[in-house]
């Protein structure tokens, strides 16, 4: 007979094994609780008021990554308000299929949370996010790669169809007039100096 | 109360409106097309991608594979894909007479021929003139001469283009010829109801004919035709009992763009115009099997393709004006499926072959190649690992999730040998056809839409016929 089985059962009490759970059990509380309050996209405490399908902290994590995406310029941008991309994103949710959408929401909570030291990612200095995102898109976890992928999409998306994005890539934007923007005249190509050699 | 018609098609892009033009002159108002997306006019397509994409592609351009490593790309609208493709038209290859018989399919290549004569009459196509080649395109047929690459002025369903660039997003002067332009008019003007905003569930028997369940209640038909594309028809078989989903095949697809010293706007002019064949296992061809065509570059479409973050891809922005583009169309040779998840929502399933992989590789150095003959100072590739290119990139990891892929030409699902008889009628199920791009064995080598329209004629003719 073990030594702890003389216990009776009528008295508990804790065992250094039990304290040692005690660290485990609170981390795997403070997950649940984070996990029933963003895996589910768009759904509990803190959605965000403009957002339909994406949490606060979702477009956090969303308006954080696409800064450090799109680069210096569009990071300024985002900073003063020049184009969110956060609309996009929730309009692109909104137009997956159910299952695409609980991916959607299972990959950005993964990569806000998926963290050493329970630091989420908009909580990391700057340095940290953008080698963060950078082991992300170049993993060879297909999860890590999709959802890079993700957030790369949206941000790139809806940067490039933005008009300080526009400017940026010096697109003279559409060419209808009526529609919100100057227009242009189409068949404005770059000359063509036709090589004899080309058919 | 149900409504009751001869025929029923369903979808109306190259499979679904030929077909339903075919039956409409024969069986007028006892024909009606139902199509999952609406009817836009040319004049509601606004040439903003952020506007555009959202409404025009199925699953606001998100669709793809289930591991999300092959994008999808589909037409939800009244034309289907060809509302939103770039009109190039290709001949049906005669290869495809001896590939299809592997599967026992025959095929009379001379009534495909004439077919397809019928198809590019009724969609305007013609061969696009030097004066209407762009920059960007004339750069992929600068460097393809350099090297002594067979290269071609492409043909197109949009003659009299005004060259704005945004074929992508739908054509706003009315000029392309999309399905909404050309056969879907006409099959209308014969009498044909065109039910838009509506989808379908599934099929049940009745009698010698079918119920349709639609979101917009039942439907009775004596016949019925698939056209919705290869992801809901097979979807649409298999929630109806009928086995189908396998088979599926792609022309992989992917973009390499050169930069170049001074501007080359490719937003601007026709965004397809030159074709490289010089690698294609098509038309007598006895390459790798892929073809090379030059792309639009319109800034949306393009800036989530080439992969990279922070300064790089600021700097990849700023060089916008200055890129050519070049696509690869990877004749693939893997395989993948289509089946239904709990909810009985279609599933893609789809494993990049490795061959097509090394042919994948093989594409971007050939496009280096090209453009470094054309004079580009450097290459840029859609790869995770790989920056700005100022020699032949060689040997490459290709695999899934590095690289952008996509797909714009699905095939199978439903395939003719399998699923159809050679004509397109679903073995063991009498008046029920497939007539679109699920219904090919294989994937065809070049850009779809007249082989498909051409089949989907053949197939309404041999209904007719019955």
């Amino acid at each position: 007979m073990s030594p702890e089985s003389s216990d009776s059962p009528d008295q508990p009490r804790f065992r250094r094994r039990d304290f040692l759970k005690i660290p485990i059990l609170a981390v795997a509380a403070y997950s649940v609780a984070k996990i029933a309050s963003r895996l589910t996209v768009g759904a509990g405490l803190g959605a965000s008021k403009s957002a339909v399908h994406l949490s606060d902290r979702q477009c956090e994590t969303i308006r954080a990554a696409s800064g450090l995406i799109v680069g210096p310029e569009g990071a300024s941008a985002l900073a003063a308000g020049e184009w969110d991309p956060v609309q996009y994103a929730d309009d692109l949710l909104g137009a997956m299929s159910p299952g695409q959408r609980r991916m959607a929401g299972v990959g950005l909570y993964l990569f806000e949370e998926w963290t050493v030291g329970l630091v989420g990612f908009t909580d990391k200095s700057a340095d940290v996010q953008q080698n963060w995102l950078r082991s992300w898109a170049t993993s060879e976890n297909g999860v890590k790669a999709s959802v890079w992928g993700l957030l790369h999409a949206i941000a790139s998306a809806s940067y490039s169809s933005s008009e300080v994005g526009w400017r940026q890539m010096k697109y003279p934007g559409p060419c209808r007039s009526d529609v919100g923007y100057a227009g242009r005249n189409p068949g404005q190509s770059q000359p063509v100096h036709w090589h004899t050699d080309v058919p | 109360m149900t409504k009751r018609f001869k025929a029923v098609v369903v979808g109306s892009g190259a499979g679904g409106a030929p077909a339903a033009r075919e039956l409409a002159r024969q069986w007028g108002d006892g024909v009606a097309i139902i199509e999952a997306g609406r009817d836009y006019a040319p004049g509601d397509l606004t040439q903003l991608e952020r506007d555009m994409v959202p409404r025009l592609y199925v699953g606001a351009g998100t669709q793809g594979t289930e591991d999300g490593h092959v994008g999808i790309l589909q037409g939800q609208a009244v034309g289907g894909s060809t509302l939103v493709n770039d009109a190039i038209c290709f001949r049906p290859p005669p290869e495809i007479v001896d590939r299809w018989r592997q599967y026992g399919v025959e095929l009379d290549f001379a009534e495909l021929e004439s077919l397809a004569d019928e198809v590019e009459q009724a969609m305007g196509v013609v061969q696009i003139p030097k004066s209407q080649i762009n920059k960007a395109n004339y750069l992929v047929g600068l460097g393809a001469a350099r090297l002594g690459w067979h290269g071609e002025r492409l043909r197109h369903n949009s003659p009299g283009c005004v060259e704005c660039g945004f074929r992508h997003v739908g054509c706003t002067y009315g000029v392309k010829r999309s399905t909404n332009l050309s056969f879907i008019p006409d099959a209308v003007a014969a009498g044909a109801h065109l039910l838009t905003e509506t989808t379908v569930r599934s099929l049940s028997h009745s009698g010698d004919g079918w119920i349709v369940e639609t979101s917009a209640g039942q439907i009775r038909s004596d016949v019925v035709v698939l056209a919705a594309g290869i992801v809901q028809t097979p979807a649409i078989l298999l929630r109806s009992g009928i086995n189908a989903g396998n088979g599926l095949q792609f022309h992989v697809q992917s973009v390499a763009w050169g930069d170049f010293g001074s501007p080359v706007d490719g937003f601007n002019g026709i965004p397809m115009s030159y074709g490289v064949m010089e690698f294609a296992d098509v038309y007598g061809r006895r390459g790798p099997g892929y073809i090379m065509e030059g792309v639009g570059v319109q800034p949306m479409a393009f800036s989530v393709q080439p992969p990279g973050q922070g300064a790089f891809k600021s700097e990849i922005l700023s060089r916008y004006r200055y890129l050519s583009g070049v696509l690869c169309l990877v004749r693939a040779r893997g395989r993948g499926s289509v089946r239904l998840d709990r909810n009985g929502d279609p599933v893609i399933s789809y494993d990049l072959d490795p061959f097509d992989a090394q042919r994948v590789g093989h594409f971007y150095n050939s496009a280096a190649e090209l453009y470094f003959a054309a004079g580009a100072r450097r290459v840029l590739l859609p790869h995770r690992r790989i920056g700005w290119l100022h020699n032949l990139p060689g040997s490459m990891d290709i695999r899934p999730g590095l690289q952008y892929l996509y797909t714009a030409h699905p095939f199978g699902g439903a395939c003719r040998g399998t699923v159809t008889d050679s004509d397109g009628q679903v073995v063991g199920q009498k008046n029920l056809w497939v007539l679109d791009a699920s219904g090919f064995p294989e994937a065809l080598g070049v850009n779809p839409q007249v082989t498909i329209a051409a089949m989907s004629i053949k197939g309404a003719r041999q209904i007719l016929g019955n």
